[in-house]
């Protein structure tokens, strides 16, 4: 397998973690083709595929904030907002829980949340792989992710983003 | 009334996979007993699917490496650049020392930017009015169609008792070009004439009484033969990019390669 065709399988789950970074489709894809362009150029790659794929998003990860920093736009830190500890039951209507009505509020999550829901969900990190990634103990990924998909959930149930019910078409006879 | 020792964190971590053996048992007890606990499992699990599926990626191709002889040149970019200029003496058409001299004067005015302005912001258009007297009929395009910002504006000494303006764009994928305006030299025509070598390249082209010269490192051929054309154009015209070449211009770079330099 060359290097070419082991970073293209996982092209989708990196656009889907730079999509959560960046918060745009555009950069997003720059992110992604600069993240395969320092993958293709690296001296060492690593070998086993659960490194290799940590590595990746490693790599995508140092470009975004590569680029925040030369573009000195808000930091990371600028989406960290400080939750309640609320950890009540969700009450809401699980069949409100689509993939529309997830694309619909996931853009409006902050950065920060987005990128461990990404990491978790899309990416399909474990909480550990998360945790060195991003550089914190896995009590905080555990933590950040719970916080997050909370988040997410009370959006959608606030939301007005309903399936429309499918209507059966009138037989003839 | 739901078991209060399973917290909402708890059952992420639940269906996540990441409880240990004695936690997860216990969990799985305690919501075949509770239908709130077995709804919220429900729903996690249902949110985590929709996740994974909310993501569709456009293609997105693997950019080709630099080749061995591309980051050779980059990183010797003082031997690549005097091979450069005695190579481009013979394309530019005129005599070896001034041909020599004006690339040379180039290179040096675009490097003095590019490498060192990393963190360079876009500069509004009205900062290069004041550029631009300095070289009367100067036409600085807009190139965000490109996706480049101008970053940096500056007059400076240029081939023999000329001044020019240089106005330098930065892309969002690394690249980075210079755009030169001077009185023009006699031997330079107004079709496009190219200087490269390896990863440098530059187009030159006369526009009136003014000459252009525009230079990259490491962009991608095609796009950047495409923009200098467009420059070029818009230069004579003294007009921005209309909506087709806008459009052409987006498209070429959003197809492109990032920049190698």
């Amino acid at each position: 397998m060359t290097e070419h065709t082991r970073i293209e399988a996982y092209l989708p789950r990196l656009y889907g973690y730079a999509l959560s970074l960046a918060g745009d489709h555009h950069q997003a894809e720059d992110l992604v083709q600069e993240c395969a362009l320092r993958a293709l150029t690296a001296k060492n790659t690593p070998g086993d595929e659960p490194a290799y794929r940590a590595w990746l998003f490693r790599i995508l990860r140092n470009a975004f904030l590569d680029r925040v920093r030369r573009e000195r736009t808000a930091a990371l830190s600028a989406d960290e907002v400080n939750f309640a500890p609320d950890m009540e039951f969700w009450q809401g209507d699980e069949r409100f829980i689509t993939v529309l009505a997830v694309k619909l509020q996931m853009e409006k999550l902050p950065r920060r949340h987005r990128e461990i829901v990404a990491l978790i969900d899309i990416a399909g990190l474990s909480y550990a792989e998360a945790a060195v990634l991003l550089e914190v103990p896995v009590g905080t990924v555990m933590s950040r992710i719970s916080r997050a998909r909370r988040m997410l959930l009370e959006a959608i149930g606030s939301s007005n983003v309903r399936e429309l019910p499918v209507r059966k078409k009138k037989g003839i006879g | 009334m739901s078991d209060r020792r399973i917290t909402f964190e708890m059952l992420n971590t639940y269906v996540d996979g990441e409880l240990d053996a004695a936690a997860t048992a216990e969990v799985a007890r305690a919501v075949a007993e509770d239908p709130t606990l077995a709804r919220e499992v429900a729903a996690l699990s249902r949110l985590r699917s929709a996740v994974a599926e909310s993501v569709e990626a456009p293609p997105i191709s693997v950019p080709a490496p630099p080749s061995a002889t591309g980051r050779r040149t980059a990183i010797a970019a003082g031997f690549a650049f005097a091979l450069f200029v005695a190579g481009s003496v013979l394309v530019f058409n005129l005599d070896r020392d001034a041909g020599a001299e004006v690339l040379a004067r180039a290179w040096q005015m675009h490097r003095g930017w590019s490498i060192e302005e990393v963190t360079a912001q876009p500069r509004p258009p009205s900062l290069l009015v004041r550029y631009a007297e300095a070289v009367p009929g100067a036409y600085v395009p807009d190139l965000s169609a490109s996706r480049l910002s101008l970053v940096h504006a500056t007059v400076a000494p240029f081939a023999g008792q000329r001044r020019a303006l240089l106005a330098g764009y930065r892309g969002t994928r690394g690249c980075k070009i210079s755009l030169l305006v001077f009185r023009s030299l006699d031997a330079l025509g107004e079709a496009l004439s190219p200087f490269r070598d390896g990863t440098n390249e530059a187009y030159g082209w006369r526009a009136g009484p003014l000459g252009y010269i525009i230079m990259s490192d490491g962009m991608d051929p095609g796009r950047f033969r495409l923009l200098a054309e467009s420059v070029r154009e818009t230069s004579r015209q003294h007009v921005p990019f209309d909506k087709e070449t806008r459009l052409a211009l987006r498209q070429s770079r959003d197809k492109s390669a990032p920049c190698m330099a």
